[in-house]
């Protein structure tokens, strides 16, 4: 079932049968995947940059490296271990120029000395950018904005058990179904206007032809005699020309105007959902029948593999 | 808690980039700010950009945000 190895000073030591809780979480594109543990043990004490290695019946589920550990008077030890992607937050000062979101990664991973697994190739050359003083998770994941924003394409960076990954979100489809019926003891869903829906879009640029500022503007008259006019505002820093305002416009308007749904589930364990993963949701009561993207997802595994996942709608 | 609100603004401010002004040499693919950074022709913005040659220094305001840097003079030596 469990199988958990820990290196201290060159040694390897199978602690599967001394460890008390394990949970395992993973944020899309929010930083490095984490695990936290704990055994009771008088002898072995582990230490600061050890390696820990984590299957789940014959499953790859964590490569990493400790980096906390805390113990009291029972001699319980708890443990805090993350992948390779949390040496990536140091920062550096880049040119972003006839790059890709896997070329940047292949030269973070020269330059911290990491170990790189599948890097898909995305074929969109990013807008040159100066990247000054910023944490190289910053630059990737603004890389994959950029990328999103102007393919339609959405990557994520991961650490896959010990190699760090660049993969299409839609070769991450599983073939699993999540709700009602299957697998899903609890959810807790919201529905809500309060943040980020705006249904007229207001943009101010500055127009270089007339010289001076112009404004856009764009709305949704059906949505607005619903909820009531919430209007988004900003001032572009870019100079765009009139076309490019006014399709900005379209873009914002099309993001925002509808209504924010946010979903959680808990659910019995499934070793492949990690997050950016996607799975089918059924929820007759919320007449939820689709696809949904795993956003975060935190894995428990002691006494009974369970996780409580936040997807996308 | 005041600290954590320090350190949050100080990274907040630090990322979000400021206007400010900066001193680079021209070289041929751009301009030479440290050794780290050589700004690319692409970013650099101005009516001065046209007629400069390598190795003079100019003086440099960098747009909110950093993406773009307008050349107000060329430095006297």
């Amino acid at each position: 079932m469990i199988e958990f190895l820990v290196e201290v000073n060159g040694q390897i030591y199978e602690i599967s049968e001394l460890v008390k809780s394990v949970s395992y979480t993973d944020k899309l594109n929010d930083g490095c995947s984490k695990l936290e543990f704990s055994y009771i043990d008088d002898d072995l004490r582990i230490q600061n940059g050890s390696v820990v290695r984590f299957k789940y019946n014959g499953a790859n589920i964590f490569y990493g490296y400790v980096f906390k550990h805390e113990q009291n008077k029972a001699k319980e030890i708890t443990v805090t271990a993350y992948d390779q992607l949390r040496y990536c937050k140091a920062k550096d000062t880049i040119v972003v120029k006839n790059d890709t979101i896997d070329s940047l990664v292949r030269k973070m991973c020269n330059y911290f000395g990491l170990k790189a697994g599948t890097l898909t190739s995305t074929g969109y050359k990013l807008p040159v950018s100066v990247q000054d003083d910023k944490t190289w998770l910053d630059i990737i994941y603004n890389a994959v904005s950029d990328t999103l924003m102007n393919t339609g394409k959405w990557y994520c960076l991961r650490d896959e058990f010990g190699s760090i990954a660049v993969r299409d979100l839609e070769e991450l489809q599983l073939d699993l179904v999540l709700g009602d019926e299957s697998l899903a003891y609890e959810y807790e869903y919201q529905k809500s206007i309060d943040d980020n829906f705006y249904n007229q879009i207001k943009i101010v640029s500055d127009n270089e032809s007339t010289g001076k500022r112009d404004a856009y503007i764009t709305k949704d008259s059906g949505s607005i005699a619903k909820y009531g006019l919430l209007q988004y505002f900003e001032v572009l820093d870019k100079n765009y020309n009139p076309s490019q305002a006014k399709a900005k416009a379209d873009a914002l308007l099309k993001l925002y105007n509808r209504e924010v749904e946010t979903l959680e589930l808990d659910c019995l364990g499934d070793t492949k959902v990690r997050a950016g993963t996607s799975f089918f949701g059924q929820i007759e009561d919320i007449n939820l029948n689709r696809r949904l993207i795993v956003r975060s997802v935190t894995h428990k595994f002691i006494p009974v593999h369970t996780m409580s996942l936040e997807v996308m709608i | 808690m005041i600290n954590e609100i320090k350190t949050v603004i100080q990274n907040y401010l630090n990322n979000a980039k400021l206007c400010r002004f900066m001193v680079g040499t021209v070289t041929s693919d751009g301009i030479k700010v440290s050794d780290k950074l050589t700004i690319p022709n692409e970013l650099i913005v101005g009516n001065l950009k046209k007629n400069l040659s390598v190795g003079r220094k100019v003086r440099l305001l960098q747009n909110h945000g950093g993406q773009q840097f307008y050349i107000l003079e060329v430095i006297d030596e």
